[in-house]
């Protein structure tokens, strides 16, 4: 059942997601023709236009796929979906595990398109292709050092654990007791949903020991410390650099994250469940 | 077993009682009219007993199993509403169905299109509402359901596609089965239904055979629900 529920997601929703991605990607490289030729002026256009097209892929595709959790679960079509003779955690399941596929799609290309940029910055600039690549990549790594490959990892998992969270809490939103609110249930959800991400977020960083060295010889390393104690240092003391950053990123985030994302999955799955109420 | 056990249901929105202690006990091998006015409940039972709606109080039973993934195996809900995708040809329709539900026969379905005359190449949204009615009938009705649960199928389409609708459904409609029809068209489904529930303001008014109530009352069911409503 698994595949045919997959096998739907992707019939229901290729052309929009096509569609999409193919207008992204014809803006984006319009916008990449001025760079490479290179126009002055409009080069600088083109470059902020090609680069938000490239980076919004992604949270484009993953918001149309929400929409679509929406529209197919408790639209007029969730009464197709809900009657299924299937159990609601397996269409829930379903429904994330296509979009977390999609946005794997999404990041290739994403990648592709951003990487297509910097050949066109090396051609404008007449240089060797990938200088523009290397440069960036130099940039991050002396900004993170060996920090730098796992904060993508980080990055990623916040990204997939926000793939689980929001279609749960449109599930959630679309309980009796709120669908009267409409689509306004599901933002007011997700602005609540973002609210308590950050706060429990900001808290686990400053005290949850956990975090990595971001600079300096330990670089990259994990350490049991959190960012609360440094930050005190630092702002206390009155011969500290203005501009002076914490040595240690706190990533209890990671676990709070984790916690309430599976917190907000069990609500969601139980309200697909024993709360469905289409109207 | 029979096919509908409804004991003390009590569905409220927001604290308004949309069926308030209903009883209810059907059996298979009938067609069942739900008959009421606007408000009175119809849309909100079928959705309980099609497992769409929750937060209800009191016992269900549909072919034995409390709403949920067991006894939406038995069922075929046609709800009232548009719930295909619109970009979705009949064919394409099908073959979903067929993905789906294991009790679906899609020879059966193809032939109902025909029957109602439905075009091959258009999409759904192509379709005039009448004809996307009659592709959702089709659907609902190759399912070899135990217990068929229609919404309105009849309303909102002209009287002579009514009469090829009901023909359609009447057709393909496997005697051993229960169907429940909700209408307030009650002329155009009289002919064909065995029983009736009457309902008003989430309680059932009324309820027997048709052929006995015809007796009783000497009179039509659309007259005898004129009377029981104005009384």
């Amino acid at each position: 059942m698994m595949g045919k529920l997959l096998r739907q997601e992707f019939l229901t929703t290729r052309k929009a997601l096509v569609a999409i991605t193919g207008w992204l990607f014809l803006v984006g490289i319009v916008g990449l023709v001025p760079i490479a030729i290179p126009i002055p002026y409009v080069s600088q256009l083109g470059n902020v236009m090609a680069l938000a097209c490239f980076v919004l892929l992604v949270p484009i595709l993953l918001a149309y796929l929400a929409y679509s959790y929406w529209q197919s679960m408790y639209g007029r079509r969730g009464y197709f979906t809900m009657t299924l003779p299937v159990r609601g955690r397996l269409i829930y399941w379903a429904k994330v595990c296509y979009a977390l596929f999609v946005a794997c799609v999404g990041v290739v290309l994403s990648v592709g398109g951003l990487v297509l940029g910097t050949l066109a910055t090396d051609l404008g600039a007449r240089r060797e292709f990938g200088s523009a690549l290397g440069d960036i990549w130099g940039a991050v790594t002396s900004l993170y050092g060996s920090a730098a490959w796992p904060l993508v990892v980080i990055v990623v998992v916040q990204g997939v654990l926000f793939t689980l969270a929001i279609p749960a809490m449109i599930s959630v939103s679309a309980q009796a007791r709120y669908n009267h609110l409409g689509v306004g249930a599901p933002v007011i959800g997700g602005v609540l949903l973002y609210l308590v991400y950050q706060v429990t977020s900001l808290v686990a960083m400053m005290f949850i020991p956990f975090g990595i060295i971001l600079e300096g010889p330990g670089a990259g390393s994990f350490v049991a410390q959190g960012m609360w104690q440094e930050i005190v240092d630092i702002v206390s003391d009155p011969n500290a650099d203005p501009g002076a950053m914490p040595h240690v990123l706190g990533l209890g985030m990671l676990i709070t994250a984790t916690a309430l994302t599976a917190w907000v999955v069990w609500c969601g799955i139980r309200s697909i469940e024993r709360r469905t109420s289409l109207r | 077993m029979n096919a509908l056990e409804v004991r003390h249901l009590t569905k409220k929105y927001r604290g308004r009682p949309a069926l308030e202690d209903l009883d209810l006990v059907l059996a298979h091998g009938q067609i069942v009219g739900l008959m009421g006015d606007n408000g009175s409940g119809k849309t909100t039972l079928l959705k309980i007993l099609a497992g769409v709606l929750a937060d209800w109080t009191g016992e269900v039973k549909v072919a034995g199993h409390a709403p949920g993934p067991e006894s939406k195996a038995l069922v075929s809900f046609l709800p009232d509403a548009s719930f295909l995708n619109d970009d979705d040809t009949c064919e394409q329709a099908v073959a979903q169905y067929e993905r789906f539900f294991s009790d679906f026969d899609p020879g059966k379905a193809r032939s109902m299109i025909e029957f109602f005359g439905l075009p091959q190449d258009r999409t759904l949204k192509e379709m005039s509402k009448g004809m996307r009615e009659k592709a959702q009938i089709a659907l609902a009705m190759s399912r070899n359901a135990r217990i068929y649960l229609l919404d309105e199928p009849i309303s909102g389409v002209d009287p002579a596609s009514r009469s090829v609708i009901l023909k359609g459904i009447l057709d393909n409609f496997s005697a051993d089965s229960l169907l429940m029809i909700s209408t307030h068209l009650i002329h155009d489904v009289e002919p064909v239904v065995d029983s009736v529930v009457f309902l008003r303001e989430g309680r059932v008014l009324l309820q027997g055979q048709a052929d006995e109530l015809r007796e009783q009352y000497k009179c039509g069911l659309d007259a005898i629900f004129r009377k029981v409503y104005s009384s």
